[in-house]
Parts: structure tokens; C-alpha cells; sequence
């Protein structure tokens, strides 16, 4: 027990920069905040490079900066907001680093696991996998930025305000970069999703069409 | 607006009625953009339903082990701030270990003033005091006074790129602490000094008085041992804003495993871009010397970083 049950996301972080404090009560603190949040900064830092040495240099580099930087935290917006901008930074400046690197191949998001699980998969979840990489492979073809916007916006399911805040640019902005990434998204991934072929676990709708008359509802990321 | 990304706000919900009422109306009578419509829409929910990431199982492990020495760093222990400030850079080491700079000026302090042989030095128990002194003397022939002198920051006039920002690491600074026989423990010192002359910081410990109270324990040595010498160099026109520019980045490229000294600092066009350029010396855990040179371009007033280049000399 962490002694942090029920307590904010930014009232833990508040303990950790509590100089008041004791130093092993700032590391539970902190300890807490990594808890929360190791798992959605790794999906990010997957998604962004597309294999796991790089996600995990970013994941930890995310959390040293935020160990450093948490008195900057001004409490104006969501700790998860502030958290997704210190990874996308993190992610971005690794990326810098790395550029004169040979690019990794992409990973399957399961490479790294012993196959002790699922010995036999069956052939919805052999799709699926098939489908993930694809994506992954189309997010890679995108430029930083729009990939980006895709992870918060359309994997992590962040409004646009908030991703607005977390990458430090207008709304609309955000907004009119999230649909062209989208709309290019669509086009690199169109050979391997069918909207009339059943291969892929995506849930059609019968609905799909828009009808004249425009019943069908809007769906699209959360507004 | 193009096309697709007409689409991707309909589907958002994102267009106003008029453009919603126009974009159903062509729905209707073309088939492939009601088929674009459908790729966008399939890919949105593609998306939403992609399974979570599973990190590899020593993920958390690894993490928390960085994390634990990133905190060992940031948080004081309890009670004593100072301390747990120093003793991140000395742990491992023990209380009678000195480091270089407080060793060269005592002993450059002793030989120039109380006018005390390099024989005298290094008499009594070695595991004391003066065993570090004893060290002094073996340092000082190798290490010259110039080596005690500091960082250096150059005022803005040059420009980079990729392709000769190599050429700054045969710079001739480097040469006063680039495979020098730096123990880790010096080398922390020195990272510290340097990077505390840059923050315009005194030295750690009060420097040379301090050290030569430490080693000598005799109010002549410490009368004997000169202000600290490491200082802050500038060459050219460099500004307040300039150092202010160059203090503002340092610190995070300073937050490493090992520990690095910042021994140069330019300000420099890079691409065409606005940078600092500095120029820190790090160990090669190949040749477990202090004898690589890391040259880090950042960009000024974001600290970005630009580029990077290591030499191994």
C-alpha cells in the first residue's frame, strides 16, 4: 500500500516536491506518480518509435524530467496533460538524438513476450496482431507531429483541449492537423482495411454510409 | 479545407451545418468519397480499438532502478540538504578522498607561498589528510595551473554544421583535462566546479580555503592557499543575455550516470539555426578515461537539442 489511495494525480505530485517533507514519503510519492502512469507513457513512447529499446529510453527519460521538473507544474491544467507534454518532449528529443541512427525495424507489440501465454492463437487475435503492426507501420510513415496527434488523440482518447495544452498549440490548429492526419492514416492504411471485408476485428457498422438525409450520428475522436 | 480532412471533421462532428449540409448532399451522388468516408471512419475505429501496449517484463524493473537514481539525486536526505548534495557525487568514494581542483590549489598554494619541496608533501598516514596531497604532487607535474582555469564561453560569430562541428573537438581546452588519469571521483568534482563557474555558483565546499583546511588543518595553509582560480572565461562580446542563454541549458545536459565536464561553450549559428555549442568531456567506459569529447548543440532559448557528436581522443 502506497498510502496514496484516493489521492489526486496532482496532490501526489504535490507531496513528492514538498521540500517540508520527508525524503521517503517524497519517494512514495513519486513512486505513485510511476505507478500511474508507466504504462500510458510506454504506449505513447511505443507508438511514437515503433519499438521497445526506444520506447523505454523515452519512457525513462520522461520520468527523470518530471522527477526534475515537478516544480514546474503550475496546476492550471490536468497532471495528465503535463505528463503527455514532458513524454511528446521526451519522445521528440529522442528522436533528435537518434536521427543519424539506422531505423529499428518495427516491433510487434508482442515481440518481447516468451509465448508462454496463448500457446495457440486463434485467427480473430492473429488478425488483430496483423492489424496493429500495420498501423503501427502507417503511424511510422507519418510526420512527427501528425503522428503525435494521432497517439493522444485517437489511441490515448485526449480532447482537444487537452492535447491543445499538452503541445502547446491553438485548438484549431490541433484540430485541422488531427483531421489530416487522419484522413492520411486512412489512405496508407486503406490496402489492409476493408470497411466491407470481415478479416479485420473493426467493428463494421451497417450505418456506414451517410445517407442523404445525414441521420447517421457524427463519430470521431471525443470533441 | 481538403477533402479528407473535410471528412475526418464531419465525422468528428467538427463541421458547421451549412458544410455538413453540402458535404452530404456530394456523399450522396459520389460514391468514392462516400468510400473515402468509410476507410476514415473504419480507421478511427481500427484505432480506438487497438489493444494497450505491453511494455517487456523487466520494463518496471529498469524503470524504477533509474527512477530510484534520478530521486537519489534530487531529494535531499532527511535532515541535511548539504549533505545529501554532496554526497550524491561522492558516494562510493570515502570522507578522505579530495578531488582534483582543491589538490592543485593547495599544493600550487603551499609550493608558491610557504615555499615547501614537492618531497616535503605527502609525509604522515596515508589513509589521512595528507595522503590526498601525496596524490597532489603525483597530479601536479601532469596537471598545469592552466587546467585549474575553467570553462570557457565564446561570444556568437561562427557557424556549423554537421559536418565540421567535429573540428571543435581538437580544441586545445580539452587538452587540459581529456586523458588526464581523472579518477570518478575527480571528475565529479570537476564537473561540479566547472559547471557551478558556468552558473556563475562558487565552488562546492567554499573551494580552495575550504580544501586546504581539510588537508592541512593549519591556519598557514590556509592563509598560504589562494581564492579559488576557477573562473568563468569569456572570449569576444559576451553578453549577460548570453550567459543567461548558456546557463539555462546546461543543467540538463550535466544530469547523466557519469559524470561530465562542461569545458566549452560557444555560441554558434548551427544550420542556420541560433545554438550553443558546448563542449563536455566524458568518460570512455571503453577506455575507463576521461578522454571523450561530447559536443552537444543546442537550440538557444529552447535548449532543444540540435545535434550531436562524440570524439573519442
Amino acid at each position: 500500500m502506497s498510502g496514496f489511495e484516493g489521492v489526486s494525480d496532482e496532490e501526489v505530485l504535490a507531496a513528492y516536491a514538498d521540500t517540508s517533507l520527508g525524503r521517503g514519503r517524497r519517494e512514495s510519492a513519486f513512486g505513485e506518480l510511476v505507478t500511474r502512469y508507466e504504462r500510458r507513457v510506454y504506449g505513447i513512447a511505443f507508438r511514437y518509435f515503433g519499438n521497445h529499446a526506444d520506447a523505454q529510453d523515452a519512457t525513462q527519460d520522461t520520468f527523470v524530467q518530471l522527477a526534475r521538473k515537478a516544480d514546474q507544474f503550475r496546476g492550471d491544467s490536468k497532471l495528465s496533460t503535463w505528463i503527455y507534454r514532458v513524454t511528446t518532449n521526451a519522445c521528440n528529443d529522442l528522436g533528435r538524438k537518434m536521427a543519424r541512427r539506422p531505423q529499428l525495424a518495427v516491433e510487434d507489440v508482442d515481440d518481447h513476450r516468451s509465448g508462454t501465454e496463448d500457446e495457440t492463437p486463434t485467427e480473430d487475435l492473429l488478425a488483430g496482431r496483423e492489424l496493429a503492426l500495420e498501423i503501427q507501420r502507417a503511424l511510422l510513415q507519418l510526420d512527427d507531429l501528425s503522428r503525435q496527434l494521432i497517439i493522444l488523440c485517437a489511441i490515448e482518447g485526449q480532447s482537444y483541449a487537452e492535447v491543445s495544452d499538452a503541445l502547446d498549440l491553438p485548438v484549431g490548429t490541433i484540430k485541422s492537423r488531427v483531421f489530416r492526419a487522419r484522413a492520411r492514416l486512412a489512405e496508407l492504411l486503406a490496402p489492409v482495411i476493408d470497411p466491407d471485408d470481415d478479416r479485420f476485428p473493426v467493428p463494421h457498422r451497417p450505418d456506414a454510409g451517410v445517407g442523404p438525409d445525414g441521420t447517421a450520428a457524427p463519430r470521431g475522436p471525443p470533441a | 479545407m481538403e477533402t479528407g480532412e473535410r471528412l475526418a471533421a464531419y465525422l468528428a462532428g467538427e463541421l458547421d451545418v451549412d458544410a455538413t449540409h453540402a458535404l452530404e448532399a456530394e456523399l450522396a451522388r459520389d460514391e468514392r468519397l462516400r468510400a473515402r468516408l468509410d476507410a476514415i471512419r473504419a480507421t478511427d475505429e481500427a484505432l480506438a480499438g487497438l489493444p494497450p501496449i505491453e511494455p517487456p517484463a523487466d520494463f518496471s524493473v529498469r524503470l524504477r532502478d533509474a527512477v530510484a537514481a534520478e530521486l537519489d539525486r534530487q531529494l535531499p536526505a532527511d535532515g541535511d540538504e548539504l549533505t545529501a548534495r554532496r554526497s550524491r557525487r561522492a558516494r562510493g568514494g570515502t570522507a578522505a578522498t579530495r578531488t582534483w581542483w582543491p589538490q592543485v590549489a593547495v599544493a600550487a598554494a603551499v609550493l608558491a607561498v610557504a615555499g615547501i619541496g614537492l618531497s616535503q608533501l605527502g609525509q604522515g598516514d596515508a589513509s589521512g589528510p595528507e595522503a590526498a596531497l601525496d596524490t597532489a604532487t603525483d597530479a601536479m607535474p601532469e596537471m598545469s595551473i592552466q587546467a585549474a582555469s575553467g570553462p570557457t564561453v565564446v561570444a556568437a560569430g561562427r557557424s556549423f554544421d554537421a559536418e565540421n562541428l567535429r573540428d571543435l573537438a581538437d580544441d586545445t581546452r580539452f587538452d587540459e583535462l581529456v586523458d588526464q588519469g581523472l579518477a570518478g571521483t575527480e571528475a565529479e568534482r570537476a564537473a561540479d566546479d566547472f559547471g557551478a563557474a558556468i552558473q556563475g555558483e562558487a565552488p562546492a565546499d567554499g573551494g580552495a580555503m575550504a580544501a586546504a583546511e581539510d588537508a592541512r588543518g593549519t591556519e598557514a595553509a590556509m592563509e598560504a592557499a589562494p581564492a579559488p582560480d576557477i573562473g568563468l572565461r569569456t572570449v569576444g562580446d559576451v553578453s549577460e543575455e548570453d550567459l543567461e542563454a548558456v546557463r539555462e541549458c546546461l543543467p540538463s545536459l550535466l544530469e547523466a550516470q557519469t559524470a561530465v565536464i562542461p569545458v566549452y561553450v560557444e555560441l554558434v549559428t548551427f544550420e542556420g539555426q541560433d545554438a550553443i555549442v558546448y563542449g563536455l568531456v566524458g568518460n570512455d567506459p571503453a577506455a575507463e578515461t576521461y578522454s571523450r569529447v561530447e559536443l552537444w548543440v543546442v537550440g538557444r532559448g529552447d535548449c532543444q537539442v540540435v545535434h550531436f557528436t562524440q570524439v573519442d581522443r
